[in-house]
């Protein structure tokens, strides 16, 4: 049994201390430990008592716990949600389609059965709360929330009664202004109108950040911590129960390199300090402010790397921190503890992944995207004080969803429980299913309604026409030449990137800027499975539609030999045709996925295809296939340099194209290729086939074949592909075999 | 060179392994850059090194020669295993690749929708929680 109660200081001594050393305090660049008095007096001047129904004064506490026997007991659950990012719903607002993979609604059933689990439980949010959905930015950027109105994401967490929360790097990116008035924090730092923001709806819970700093003022632009007075239940060493007070006292950071994402919004107006220099001052104020556990809420992982107040992962440093006793962690996404974790951060010393502890603290990390519910259950002893039985403790990750194994749920233990004991609700779900079957907990009903107009108004605007298209743009036929749906996506790339270039990078401002894009969806899974926009408005989802990806636009700068390469790559998605064959043969080489099939759509290019070429041999490079390669007319010379926009995935070498290995790269936007295409398609509203679908640059080298050459495509395809201009297609088989709804084409290479 | 996010934070290792890490970076960059195209067995090599010493980087790449039998015995397993390591430390496009390889069931996969979107919804919030330097 460790004691968690620490000798209690003087607060009148802290207050003399901190008079000498405030204003001494905002280098968060030195190694050094700087305790800061004046910032912990604040901590300790920051007890809530009003953020939920069941807080008590401090005064009651005092006195309810005094009068305690020795030996009672009691346990505490601490639950937490992190990196929601606005997914209160299980659905995803580009498909406009359910998802219930992740989502608010579903972690609150695991919140609920957790509470009726623990008469004693406080539930946290780490942070990244509201951003990261189309539902996020229609209510930062479309559809303003109003002054009156807490953000959807904010109206689930309240209704679920969340008590304190942290603040994650994500809650910058709207910008201070907006996150003053939903958070209603009227921020005092230089250039930012938080003028209302306090009287604003938002968060019914208080929210802590210890690390960020007002320039101006040198103060926490947030509570640098609280307390919370819990009402929990005991029991008594004679078996009965009674309700005292526990205070429970939280700090939260979020990461130092905030400052450089979100630059456009803090730079000259906050600072951030680390762990090292933050924590000890303020679990001392915390401590002799009479908190009897204190929580650290980290909006980060863990890392062992040499201590910087600016590293982005603090919590393995914090953990070592003395006096904290529960480490509620988040930002890198994973789950901890998770004994078969193989994730590095996870593995470093003083780190047990099976048990959930750093430095002996527990610790837990719930993934994100509501896809686990974290569950720290502390048994507490009062002698006196209360101390934590440490070989009680129990830490687990609670999904929302797991997967069927010989009739048995993973998620759950063989007798149907989670760690503590607890049902498991998946327990009955995997009987008679098949293994890898997916299983879901229910989405708890009361969610939904509460972000009804939210929820339908983000739909409306995702369904919004943004522009218009004279055509219908697919991916039915793009391999055999249609670029309906990728010349868009090329030309909203090459426009971003040149814009850029010639802004940013006078260096290559000379050189051509191309693109390249692939039709990614290509008919793996069926008749269905293209893209495929109807002639008429385009709306947001359409867009979603034309660039599947989460990627960012990348751009990279090549010689004319390096650009063969890559077309001669993306060749490799034909087989090789045998021209004398009278059998049919397959124009696909399925070993090569349609996302790698790049192509370039620019007037300003021509190449053909030849695919009587052989296939490259295993590990060598592809050559043979890309011929009369030229720019403006003119064979491009192999020394010639070209600016190509493409993705973050090609151009660190996804695919395995030669060259392409992040060597390359000259621009890392941060921006996605489908916010991009969103943009260009407003800016240029009208779509029409002859601006937008029909620089075809490269064609098949003409060759008369013996016999077919084959390939599946949507059925029903034919009168599309000649409004394509794709006119040396034929009827193979109006149905191809496969039972995914699909036809067999054939084309005609000598056309 | 344009590292990803969990480059240079991703070599978590002790003092001297971030030492070699760097050392083995600068070796495996500067053979890229050089006129003379080096054997692929000796990138392979190279990228092994740094691999070992902890680059989600070079991970990546060696998976890739893995996946494609350059420089290296081809080997499905070796890929999928080095593309899974640097997706641990948070490397984006490895993420990216293992999405696509549980959808389509490349690498001796079994086609895994649900494995595959969380690969991809891993690729996403790594992009976007750590945009790489402008």
């Amino acid at each position: 049994m460790s004691s968690i109660n620490q000798p209690r200081v003087v607060l009148l001594l802290l207050l003399g201390l901190g008079g000498l050393v405030a204003g001494c305090d905002d280098d968060d660049t030195k190694g050094t430990p700087t305790p800061d008095l004046a910032m912990a007096i604040d901590a300790a001047s920051t007890v809530d008592g009003a953020a939920t129904s069941d807080l008590a004064t401090a005064g009651d506490m005092t006195s309810q716990t005094a009068s305690l026997p020795n030996g009672s007991t009691m346990s505490l659950a601490l639950l937490e949600s992190t990196d929601l990012h606005t997914n209160v719903r299980s659905y995803d607002y580009f498909k406009l389609a359910e998802d219930k993979t992740i989502g608010f609604e579903r972690t609150a059933t695991l919140i609920k059965q957790a509470r009726s689990e623990f008469a004693n439980a406080i539930l946290v949010d780490n942070g990244d709360a509201i951003q990261g959905t189309v539902l996020a930015d229609y209510q930062a950027l479309v559809s303003p929330v109003a002054c009156n109105q807490a953000l959807a994401m904010y109206k689930a967490m309240n209704a679920l009664g969340v008590e304190v929360s942290g603040i994650g790097n994500h809650e910058f990116n709207y910008g201070l202004k907006y996150l003053a008035q939903v958070t209603h924090t009227p921020f005092d730092v230089d250039g930012v109108d938080t003028t209302g923001s306090a009287s604003c709806a938002g968060p019914q819970f208080p929210q802590v950040l210890s690390n960020v700093f007002s320039m101006k003022t040198n103060q926490p632009i947030f509570k640098p911590s609280t307390i919370i007075n819990k009402t929990v239940t005991v029991s008594k060493p004679d078996g009965t129960t009674a309700q005292v007070t526990l205070k429970v006292g939280f700090l939260a950071f979020t990461p130092p390199p905030i400052l450089s994402w979100d630059k456009r919004w803090l730079d000259g107006k906050v600072y951030t300090k680390g762990v090292q220099e933050v924590a000890p001052p303020l679990v001392q104020a915390l401590r002799s402010q009479g908190a009897d556990l204190v929580v650290a809420i980290i909006h980060g992982g863990l890392d062992n790397t040499t201590y910087a107040a600016s590293l982005e992962n603090q919590a393995w440093y914090l953990a070592q921190v003395p006096g904290i006793d529960a480490l509620l962690m988040g930002h890198s996404h994973q789950v901890f503890p998770d004994a078969k974790s193989a994730v590095a951060q996870f593995n470093l010393p003083m780190v047990d992944k099976a048990a959930g502890t750093v430095a002996g603290v527990p610790a837990l990390m719930a993934n994100f995207w509501g896809q686990h519910l974290g569950v720290l259950a502390l048994n507490l002893t009062y002698n006196g004080a209360w101390s934590i039985d440490r070989t009680k403790t129990v830490v687990e990750e609670r999904p929302i969803s797991t997967t069927c194994t010989a009739g048995l749920p993973l998620a759950c233990d063989a007798a149907g429980k989670w760690h503590t004991g607890a049902a498991c609700p998946f327990a009955a779900l995997c009987t008679g299913k098949a293994d890898k079957t997916r299983v879901f907990v229910d989405a708890d009903p009361s969610i939904a309604p509460l972000i009804d107009p939210e929820h339908n108004g983000t739909i409306t605007y995702v369904k919004t026409p943004i522009g218009t298209t004279d055509f219908e743009m697919s991916t039915f036929f793009a391999e055999t030449g249609d670029v309906g749906a990728i010349q868009i996506v090329n030309q909203a790339q090459a426009d971003y990137v040149s814009t850029y270039v010639q802004q940013n990078l006078p260096q290559y401002a000379q050189l051509p800027v191309l693109s390249v894009s692939a039709p990614f969806k290509s008919g793996f899974q069926g008749g269905n499975d293209y893209t495929d926009v109807q002639a008429g408005g385009v709306a947001i989802n359409n867009a979603a539609d034309l660039y599947l990806y989460a990627n960012t636009i990348y751009a990279v700068k090549v010689t004319g030999a390096q650009l063969k390469d890559w077309l001669e790559t993306a060749a490799t998605r034909f087989a090789q045709i045998d021209p004398a064959k009278t059998a049919d043969q397959p124009l696909i080489n399925q070993v090569q996925p349609g996302y790698n099939f790049d192509v370039i759509t620019d007037s300003r290019i021509s190449y053909e295809i030849d695919i009587t070429q052989p296939l490259p041999a295993t590990g060598m490079k592809a050559s043979g296939r890309i011929k009369n390669l030229k720019f403006n007319g003119q064979l491009i010379d192999p020394a010639a340099e070209f600016v190509v926009a493409t993705n973050n995935y090609r151009a660190s070498g996804g695919g395995n194209f030669p060259g392409l290995d992040g060597t390359k790269t000259i621009y890392a936007s941060p921006d996605t290729s489908r916010d991009v295409l969103i943009a260009y398609i407003k800016k240029n509203a009208s779509i029409t086939r002859v601006k937008n679908g029909s620089d075809r640059s490269w064609h098949f080298t003409p060759v008369t074949t013996a016999g077919r050459v084959v390939f599946s495509s949507a059925q029903n395809g034919l009168a599309k592909a000649i409004a394509a201009g794709i006119t040396n297609l034929s009827l193979a088989m109006a149905d191809d075999g496969s039972g995914k709804v699909l036809s067999l084409y054939a084309v005609d290479l000598s056309k | 060179m344009v590292f990803m996010r969990g480059d240079g934070a991703g070599a978590r290792v002790a003092l001297a392994a971030a030492v070699l890490v760097g050392m083995m970076a600068v070796t495996f960059a500067a053979t890229r850059r050089s006129a003379a195209t080096p054997e692929p067995a000796v990138v392979a090599h190279r990228l092994d090194m740094a691999a070992q010493a902890g680059s989600p980087q070079a991970m990546f790449l060696l998976a890739n020669a893995y996946r494609a039998g350059a420089g290296v015995p081809q080997s499905n397993a070796q890929a999928l295993a080095w593309y899974e390591r640097a997706a641990e430390r948070g490397h984006p496009s490895a993420m990216q690749t293992l999405a696509m390889a549980h959808l389509y069931g490349e690498l001796g996969l079994v086609p895994d929708e649900l494995e595959s979107r969380r690969y991809a919804m891993e690729a996403e919030h790594a992009l976007h929680d750590s945009p790489p330097p402008r």
